[in-house]
């Protein structure tokens, strides 16, 4: 795993230097959700540790997160927002990005512009974990997202992993120990 | 469906000057808080990536643009405030110098706890990594107050501000009653 800490500083360097120069065109407008209060809450744990993706036999693009997903009903007359949040101690390896985002029926949650790209390194628009990871000096990681308002009717929320982008010499494994998946509803 | 009953205890330990001499003196103290239902939430969040500059050679704490929420507890009541602030996050230094960003949430200038003065400290250098830190408020009486994630973006110590990338950047600010 050295040679991937090695790898993924000098990647790193570099998207410093890219940033700067990205910066200006790169944001989009600040958007709130102001939501009522909180009616519902679901809750997804695991002790792991999951293993999420494949070196050998890997799958491109977005990949559920087996377990980390909720359904809800919002009833008759009502909205609602959604509110999700993935806490997991993490281990990325293989690939320097681990990347993570949240769904509801399929359509992302925010902060999400739709933007990420899966072949490029430390991409931070979904980076949950990362090739700094190693064995032996492992992070938790928190990530946050909302979404709303919803009518009526029954959703999905779900997280998703993209480990492996077509042409790609093999394929990252995202390992969750402890893991967490709260989803939270709130009347809009 | 029953409103779910929110019961905050917040152990916050406050590392004091034994941050600067050693392990062995750190003064730690302990905050409890209990609130009660949910009754609002903020949720401010941002697509894409921003730039923080900071100011060479100060300490000074500066808002990260569009990181706000304003609040308002009801008159005759009171309220706990919950905040979470989340992102993708590149501490970098042009100049000399270790680099070091931090991060705070206030609440109407006063910072939320846990809180020991040089809150959130990074050292995250050139590797950007997904970041969150959580806070809560003391009890506060009815009124209206702003929510804000601030940046530390350099110390007296080095010779230049270290700007601050973020990405996907979000702050949720949740309203218990008290």
């Amino acid at each position: 795993m050295r040679r991937y800490t090695l790898i993924g500083l000098l990647a790193s360097l570099a998207a410093v230097v890219t940033v700067g120069v990205a910066v200006a065109e790169a944001s989009d407008p600040v958007q709130t959700i102001s939501a009522g209060a909180i009616t519902h809450v679901k809750v997804k744990t695991g002790t792991g540790p999951l293993a999420i993706g494949s070196q050998t036999t890997p799958v491109a693009g977005w990949v559920n997160i087996p377990g980390a997903s909720a359904s809800v009903t919002i009833a008759t007359g009502q909205q609602a927002d959604f509110i999700a949040r993935l806490s997991a101690h993490t281990l990325c390896q293989y690939r320097y990005d681990c990347d993570v985002r949240f769904t509801v029926n399929g359509q992302l949650m925010q902060p999400d512009n739709g933007q990420f790209d899966g072949t490029a390194n430390y991409d931070g628009a979904e980076l949950f974990a990362s090739a700094n990871d190693t064995p032996s000096q492992q992070y938790i990681r928190t990530m946050v997202r909302a979404a709303g308002p919803y009518p009526a009717g029954a959703y999905t929320v779900r997280a998703q992993a993209f480990l492996y982008a077509t042409g790609e010499p093999f394929g990252g494994v995202l390992t969750l120990t402890n893991w967490q998946f709260l989803v939270e509803t709130a009347k809009a | 469906m029953r409103s779910p009953r929110l019961v905050i205890i917040l152990a916050a330990a406050l590392v004091g000057a034994g941050a600067v001499v050693g392990v062995a003196e750190a003064v730690t103290s302990t905050q409890s808080v209990t609130g009660k239902a949910v009754s609002g939430v903020r949720f401010v969040s941002q697509a894409g990536m921003i730039r923080v500059d900071g100011q060479a050679q100060t300490s000074n704490w500066v808002d990260i643009p569009g990181a706000t929420a304003t609040v308002t507890i009801p008159a005759s009541t009171n309220g706990v405030l919950l905040a979470n602030f989340d992102a993708f996050s590149v501490c970098s230094a042009p100049g000399s110098g270790p680099p070091a960003c931090g991060w705070r949430i206030t609440v109407n200038g006063q910072p939320m706890n846990p809180d020991n003065g040089s809150d959130a400290v990074m050292s995250a250098g050139s590797n950007g990594e997904l970041r969150s830190i959580q806070r809560s408020s003391n009890v506060l009486a009815a009124g209206t107050y702003t929510v804000q994630a601030q940046a530390l973006l350099n110390d007296p110590a080095y010779t230049a501000a270290n700007p601050l990338f973020l990405t996907n950047w979000s702050l949720e600010v949740q309203q218990a009653k008290a």
